[in-house]
């Protein structure tokens, strides 16, 4: 089964999957998407509005809007440095917050990364568990209206990822860019008013690298600014040379330092198996990584310090850092308000997903804080995909899988029904 | 949410000739049944089923050992138990069997599925999913099965 079969036409549906840090996109039955594109997005304001704007997907419709704004989509372009272009997203909470912008990204992703019609393809879209009825009506609209697609369906994540496990019964620690949240998922429907969020997760993490390396006196220097570089040994001053004439915004200079910081945290950064003990991390190997101005460090002790915070908060030296919740936590209080009944079943699926439960020794660490949290008759199992595209991508994956299903096909929110039942009935249709 | 597979009627009749208490004129109690899908994966049909002493696999344990490892499968099974206070007990409990080396795509069609499956049996209050042997043997289903006994005493 390849691709789907609507309306007697063979023709492959189209699945979209909005995370904090990237927008995935591709034909269902796939293994992977076929385009992951950053959710943020360069803005400028358009001095020569006639112009043709490579990645904005064609001119803009509106003549008479007073701020005529470019977009700027996709990595090649976002990631240039280009004069007065601000950085920004068009998600908040998960949710989509700029339709503009949201269009703007569909529009490029249609036209670049799926090649084809729109309205040829039955849409199915990822969403987070806390969306609003509101937003999911706005979102159904926009799909049937502006991009006329033919069938649409709305799918929550943590259901995605817990079926994409082999579960209907789960507990979902998706730990992102922008937030951590643990999802208890019963019988294939989410328990809405038992889901913990916390702020600590991989943006976190990136600033405590940020605090680290000021506290060691490195510069995060961005790659966009070096114009030459030279090799030198290991912890000697590096020899670069800095770029003329950038006029670039702060939000483009800080998302390019993330990225750096982003980098570092996935190949340098680990998670402590037990709490952090100066001592004992002290005697672990150390890890080399080379800055992108060339400095090189080696990183001891510190790679474990930076990272503790997740588990454990009031590790954090910051007041507040006690009112925040670890990984443990987050999922020991998202258990806590579910059915005594089902909380057994909850332990023994815990699964992981999002791209910063990819940090080394994250799922061991939280094995360990859970099983200390729990009666030891308990039966407690933390499932985590091997392979960082099933983790990272697990609610695509699940997405593609399902709409690619030949019983699936009745599932759909056909366009007839759509303007039969208005836009409640995706409501209806998609629990 | 659901996949939208079917139920076929074999699979209800087999269910229930699991969760009778004995055999009668018109009903033979089985001891287990197996499900699985159909190849075009539209359907939940009836892989195998077997009587209480019928062939050497009826045994829950020999029975689990024996489901594939890189596919899919429902169980019910009647399991026979002693209460907490010792009183011999049966009840039927209803597994997902979804091992870990099984396709991804099985996993989630099983996974989707289970709900609708359970629906069309009536809702059987003890069930389990698992993706290793641990998951599901007799040790697992006794803590399913005890739990309320055991919360009680």
């Amino acid at each position: 089964m390849s691709g789907g079969v609507y309306g007697g036409d063979e023709v492959g549906a189209v699945v979209f999957d909005i995370g904090s840090f990237s927008f995935r996109a591709g034909f269902a039955g796939e293994d992977t998407p076929k385009a992951e594109i950053p959710t943020h997005v360069g803005v400028l304001d358009d001095l020569e509005a006639a112009m043709d704007v490579e990645g904005s997907g064609g001119g803009l419709p509106d003549a008479n809007s007073i701020t005529k704004k470019r977009y700027l989509i996709d990595t090649v372009y976002m990631k240039h440095p280009v004069k007065d272009m601000e950085l920004s997203t068009f998600l908040k909470d998960g949710m989509i917050e700029n339709w503009d912008i949201f269009e703007k990204v569909m529009d490029y992703v249609y036209s670049r990364s799926i090649k084809s019609e729109s309205n040829l393809h039955p849409a199915l879209m990822s969403e987070p568990a806390w969306m609003t009825k509101s937003k999911r009506e706005q979102l159904s609209e926009i799909m049937f209206e502006k991009y006329n697609v033919p069938a649409f369906f709305l799918c929550k994540n943590p259901v995605l990822s817990a079926f994409a496990n082999g579960r209907s019964t789960a507990l979902i620690l998706d730990s992102g860019a922008t937030q951590t949240s643990a999802v208890p998922v019963c019988d294939g429907y989410v328990i809405s008013q038992c889901i913990v969020k916390s702020p600590l997760a991989g943006d976190f993490v990136a600033v405590e690298c940020k605090k680290l390396m000021e506290e060691m006196g490195i510069d995060i220097v961005a790659p966009y600014t070096i114009a030459s570089k030279e090799v030198v040994s290991d912890g000697q001053a590096p020899k670069w040379k800095k770029k003329e004439n950038l006029n670039v915004t702060k939000s483009f200079h800080n998302y390019m330092v993330k990225d750096v910081l982003q980098d570092f945290a996935a190949s340098v950064v680990q998670v402590s198996d037990t709490p952090f003990d100066q001592g004992q991390t002290e005697s672990m190997p150390t890890k080399l990584y080379e800055f992108p101005h060339g400095y090189s460090h080696d990183f001891g002790s510190e790679r474990f310090k930076v990272c503790e915070g997740l588990f454990d908060p009031s590790f954090l030296k910051e007041s507040g850092g006690n009112s925040m919740l670890g990984m443990g936590g987050v999922v020991a209080s998202s258990i806590g308000m579910c059915d005594i009944d089902i909380r057994p079943s909850l332990y023994s699926s815990v699964i992981c997903v999002g791209g910063n439960t990819l940090l080394e020794g994250f799922t061991d660490r939280l094995n360990r804080d859970l099983s200390n949290k729990t009666l030891s008759s308990m039966r407690l199992k933390v499932v985590a995909a091997s392979s960082s595209s099933e983790r990272r991508f697990s609610s695509w994956i699940g997405g593609s899988i399902l709409a690619s299903l030949g019983a699936f096909q009745q599932m759909w929110v056909s366009k007839q029904e759509y303007e039969e039942g208005g836009k409640q009935t995706v409501e209806r249709k998609c629990p | 949410m659901a996949s939208g597979v079917k139920v076929v009627d074999d699979v209800k009749l087999a269910f229930s000739n699991v969760s009778i208490n004995s055999s009668s004129k018109k009903k033979e109690k089985l001891k287990y049944g197996i499900f699985k899908f159909s190849e075009d994966a539209t359907q939940i049909v009836v892989d195998s089923t077997g009587k209480k002493g019928e062939s050497e696999n009826w045994e829950y344990d020999k029975l689990v050992q024996n489901l594939p490892a890189n596919d899919v499968r429902y169980v019910a099974y009647d399991f026979e138990f002693l209460k907490m206070d010792g009183t011999p007990n049966s009840k039927v409990i209803l597994v997902s069997w979804c091992p870990e080396t099984s396709p991804i795509k099985k996993k989630m069609l099983a996974a989707s599925s289970f709900n609708s499956l359970k629906t069309a049996l009536g809702n059987p209050d003890k069930y389990l999913e698992g993706d290793c042997l641990s998951e599901v043997d007799t040790k697992a289903v006794l803590d399913k099965l005890q739990a309320k006994e055991g919360c009680n005493s």
